[in-house]
């Protein structure tokens, strides 16, 4: 009797189960199962190809040690803060502004978000342009009568790492405001109301209550906008290359580089694997956080 | 500004490794990276050279093109002094309507070891069994190797032919010296063939950011450079 | 006595829609009026606008007196309670309870005090600590009446406070706010569409139509004396009969083959003849031997018959006109049984049939 249940258990939506499988077997083997073998690999000296002899923590070692993977780590870290702050804020405000049932609201929805239709090859290719001293608005400033006007961020080791973060804002913050607007749009208006029969002014009635009533909402952009910032890669390539000299490069060009550049598998899985331990101590906090408060409370 | 220099790394790259056979001679050149003398690159020999890559961080000061072509162009308007290149970016100036040695002229090894870094593309065919195909694979190769070919293409180029034995068609003064340097066996192996794209890779790196800090000193540049050559394959 | 609330001439516009037009209603001192009327008649239109919620386009708010057409919902003396709750859903019931407080910069102990007692009168004091999300939808209700109650006001306003409980709670709770009202001596306005709320509920009950006042009395003058045909109709479930009829000298009214005498009914506009409604309830329609007893009697064959449990509903026609009846719960009937029905033109109402007003 029990395996005949089993086994009903079994074929029970067999076919569901059936079509499921292509999804699990992409899901474990291609993606666990490639995280894992990039991680046993990072512990070789692999070069063109993977293989090679077993060699520990080198690849680390050698990694750490490495000014461009410093440098790299420092800028995602920047470039990630004010990603995330800026992107919040600025988007949080537009969507702000645009929910006072504006005129026109169709149209500044559109233009904040044409952005993120656009690659972020183009974007920066834009940015590029627009940030360069000898046809961007130096330039133009210049040809307005202001001679010694001077406006070159993106040839300034100190400035260039800014000149990509704004033209990553200028990318992301459109989606960010439409994510933050659908939030504010969907807080019931009658709450509005009794803040306003309280006389709460808007401002505290944004901080003390829209805000915490739209976590679900922040959970989600953040998670976005986080995995818009760790994969940073194109941008840099189309706006500076990673330049002038080191300043601009991020980890993600540096995995890149390593593996297909340089030819060294080994160096590149070691970075990659560092992005992945730095995902995992983000996300583990806020799982615990997210899912994990629930049981107890 | 006195050099133009595009900013794109392997620009740089090419830069400092041309410094490397020019200034400090193809021996030293070669005990770095056919020998991998680590101790060696911590010398003298090799301190000149960061000295010399230390003033071209100077005179490229406000360089800011990306491309080496946009480089060259900055010398054929006036507004730089020279580029250090390849000998293909004699194209570019021929191509603007300048004439090699009156308009603009070539320094090999900028004067002082004479020497030439050989490099070059090669074409790889497919094993096929089809004659008729494999026939077709004998004329490309044929063609491209053909004398007449490589007289016009270089001549476009403004680079060197792969085969000693053409004669070229009034060669242009620097082209006349790029000759003479082959065939007095004035060679060195590119850097590609003598260390691996990790090595190049790294050394790549440290020239990049030398160049792109003034406060990078000479002398903790060249330290890290000879620990490159330490591990280098 | 000076009314708590009146308004005066209020019209509001939602661009070319009239919400409001020309309104007027005066609301005396702990007074419980009731705004009664169908969906999208502007009902909570109106106590927006009283509330300062909206901005009129034109007229004037009195608040005891005071103009407050353009002051700021907080500063009129109002309460709000709303048909969401639409409580602070990450704070505490003490911190949705005293947050408006705190803002206002009310001393410490006053906020204690406030808070103390709205929750004794509530019965809410043990949920203080909860998050709304822990609690039925009655507590939720009752905290957001707390939160107008701490408020200290004259007026509350209430928009269907009551419409998403279930008719269990919404009974218990129409209770509690009667007691509420009798205890604090509050001007209540309060926002139904259900007729039993606003009937047991309000002091004086306004109809409103199409952004108009129809109709402002007591329940009893608005069930028993309904001053349009509209009011008459909308009031009572099922509604009110309405029978075709002539009004002649006499007075008599000929309806359906019959002249009924109206010498007992009480006429607000009296000499009138001609077309008219003939309306009666169908609660004051008597069956079997009382019919016989009533100065008018027809003979109906039932068409549709309802048993409700206490009383069963019968529909039937006079003479093509739909006619409604009840009867009692034991009363024996089936579809096609022959039934003998009267009523007394005393509880009837007449309206004109140009203008649908009351005769
Ligand atoms: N913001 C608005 N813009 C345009 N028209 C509106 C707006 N708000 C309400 N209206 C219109 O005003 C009229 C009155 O709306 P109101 O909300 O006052 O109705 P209500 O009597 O409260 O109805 P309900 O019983 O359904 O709540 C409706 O016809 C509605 O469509
Ligand atoms: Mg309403």
């Amino acid at each position: 009797m029990p395996d005949i249940a089993s086994r009903r258990s079994l074929v029970k939506n067999l076919n569901a189960k059936i079509a499921a499988i292509p999804m699990m077997l992409t899901a474990t083997v291609v993606f666990v199962g490639c995280t894992l073998w990039t991680v046993v690999y990072s512990f070789t000296n692999s070069r063109l190809l993977p293989g090679g002899d077993w060699v520990g923590l080198a690849q680390y070692e050698r990694l750490w040690g490495t000014r461009r993977w410093l440098i790299s780590v420092e800028n995602l870290a920047i470039y990630g803060f004010l990603m995330l702050v800026f992107s919040l804020v600025i988007g949080f405000l537009l969507a702000a502004i645009i929910d006072q049932r504006i005129r026109f609201e169709d149209a500044f929805r559109t233009i904040f978000l044409y952005p993120y239709a656009l690659s972020f090859i183009v974007t920066g290719l834009v940015w590029q342009w627009l940030l360069n001293p000898e046809f961007g608005i130096q330039a133009a400033v210049r040809s307005m009568g202001f001679e010694t006007f001077a406006f070159d961020p993106l040839y300034n080791s100190d400035l260039v790492l800014y000149g990509v973060i704004v033209a990553g804002l200028w990318h992301g913050t459109g989606l960010v405001m439409c994510l933050m607007l659908a939030g504010l749009r969907g807080i019931d208006e009658d709450v509005w109301k009794a803040s306003r029969v309280d006389g709460i002014p808007a401002w505290k009635t944004y901080i003390f209550i829209v805000i915490p009533m739209m976590r679900p909402v922040f959970v989600t952009t953040l998670v976005l906008i986080t995995a818009s910032i760790i994969k940073l890669y194109d941008l840099v390539i189309a706006q500076t290359g990673g330049g002038p000299g080191l300043s601009s490069e991020v980890p993600a060009k540096f995995v890149f580089d390593a593996m297909f550049v340089s030819q060294n598998l080994a160096q590149g899985f070691a970075a990659s694997t560092m992005m992945l331990v730095a995902v995992i101590f983000v996300i583990i906090p806020w799982a615990y956080l997210e899912f994990g408060g629930k049981k107890r409370g | 500004m006195p050099l133009a220099q595009g900013q794109q790394a392997w620009q740089k790259q090419l830069m400092f490794n041309v410094l490397m056979v020019s200034i400090g001679g193809p021996e030293t050149f070669l005990r770095l990276y056919r020998d991998r003398d680590a101790e060696f690159a911590e010398g003298p020999e090799v301190a000149t050279v960061f000295q010399a890559l230390a003033d071209a961080r100077v005179m490229t000061e406000g360089s800011n093109a990306q491309e080496w072509n946009i480089a060259a162009r900055m010398v054929i308007e006036g507004q730089a002094g020279g580029q250090i290149m390849g000998d293909w970016v004699q194209g570019e100036f021929t191509q603007a309507g300048l004439a090699a040695g009156e308009d603009f002229t070539c320094l090999l090894g900028l004067g002082e070891h004479e020497y030439i870094a050989a490099a070059g593309d090669a074409f790889y065919f497919p094993l096929i069994e089809d004659p008729a195909v494999v026939e077709a694979q004998d004329n490309v190769a044929r063609v491209i190797l053909d004398p007449a070919t490589q007289v016009a293409f270089t001549a476009a180029k403004g680079a060197l032919p792969v085969r000693r034995d053409v004669e070229l068609q009034d060669p242009t003064p620097c082209m006349q010296a790029g000759i003479e340097a082959l065939q007095a066996g004035q060679v060195v192996d590119s850097v590609n063939s003598l260390v691996s794209p990790d090595t190049l890779g790294q050394i790549t790196d440290l020239v990049v950011e030398f160049l792109a800090d003034p406060d990078f000193s000479v002398e903790e540049s060249q330290a890290e450079f000879a620990q490159i050559i330490a591990t280098a394959d | 006595m000076q009314p708590s609330v009146s308004i005066r001439n209020l019209k509001l516009d939602f661009g070319a829609i009239q919400v409001l037009k020309d309104l007027n209603l005066d609301i005396g001192k702990g007074e419980f009026l009731v705004l009664l009327g169908s969906s999208g008649c502007g009902k909570s239109t109106l106590l927006n606008c009283i509330a300062g919620l909206l901005e009129p386009t034109d007229g004037s708010i009195f608040i005891n007196g005071d103009n407050v057409t353009w002051a700021e919902p907080s500063e009129r003396g109002i309460g709000m309670v709303f048909q969401s709750y639409a409580l602070y859903p990450q704070m505490t019931v003490k911190g949705n309870l005293s947050f408006g407080l705190k803002n206002a910069r009310v001393p410490k102990d006053e906020i204690e005090r406030r808070v103390a007692r709205a929750a004794d009168i509530l019965q809410i004091g043990p949920l203080l600590g909860r998050k709304p999300a822990a609690l039925s939808g009655g507590q939720r209700q009752r905290v957001a009446i707390g939160r107008a109650l701490v408020r200290d006001v004259e007026v509350f306003l209430f928009d269907e406070p009551l419409s998403n409980l279930d008719a269990k709670l919404r009974a218990e709770l129409r209770v509690e706010l009667k007691r509420l009202h009798n205890n604090l001596g509050n001007t209540m306005i309060y926002v139904t569409h259900d007729q039993v709320e606003a009937m047991t509920l309000a002091d004086r009950i306004a109809i409103m139509k199409g952004g108009l006042v129809m109709q402002l009395g007591s329940p009893a003058e608005i069930y028993g004396r309904p001053a349009k045909k509209y009011v008459a109709d909308f009031i009572g479930s099922p509604s009110m009969n309405f029978l075709p009829g002539k009004l002649r000298a006499g007075p008599v009214v000929d309806v359906a083959g019959q002249s009924i005498p109206l010498d007992a009914y009480d006429f607000t506009r009296k000499g009138l003849e001609g077309d008219v409604w003939f309306g009666i309830r169908p609660e004051h329609v008597a069956t079997g031997e009382a019919a016989a007893a009533c100065p008018v009697s027809y003979e109906l064959k039932a068409e549709l018959v309802k048993p409700m449990g206490a009383e069963t509903l019968v529909w039937s026609s006079i003479e093509g006109t739909p006619f409604r009846f009840r009867m009692d719960g034991h009363a024996q009937v089936a579809a096609g049984d022959i039934l003998r029905v009267g009523f007394d033109p005393v509880r009837a109402s007449l309206f004109d049939t140009v203008e649908e007003l009351r005769v």
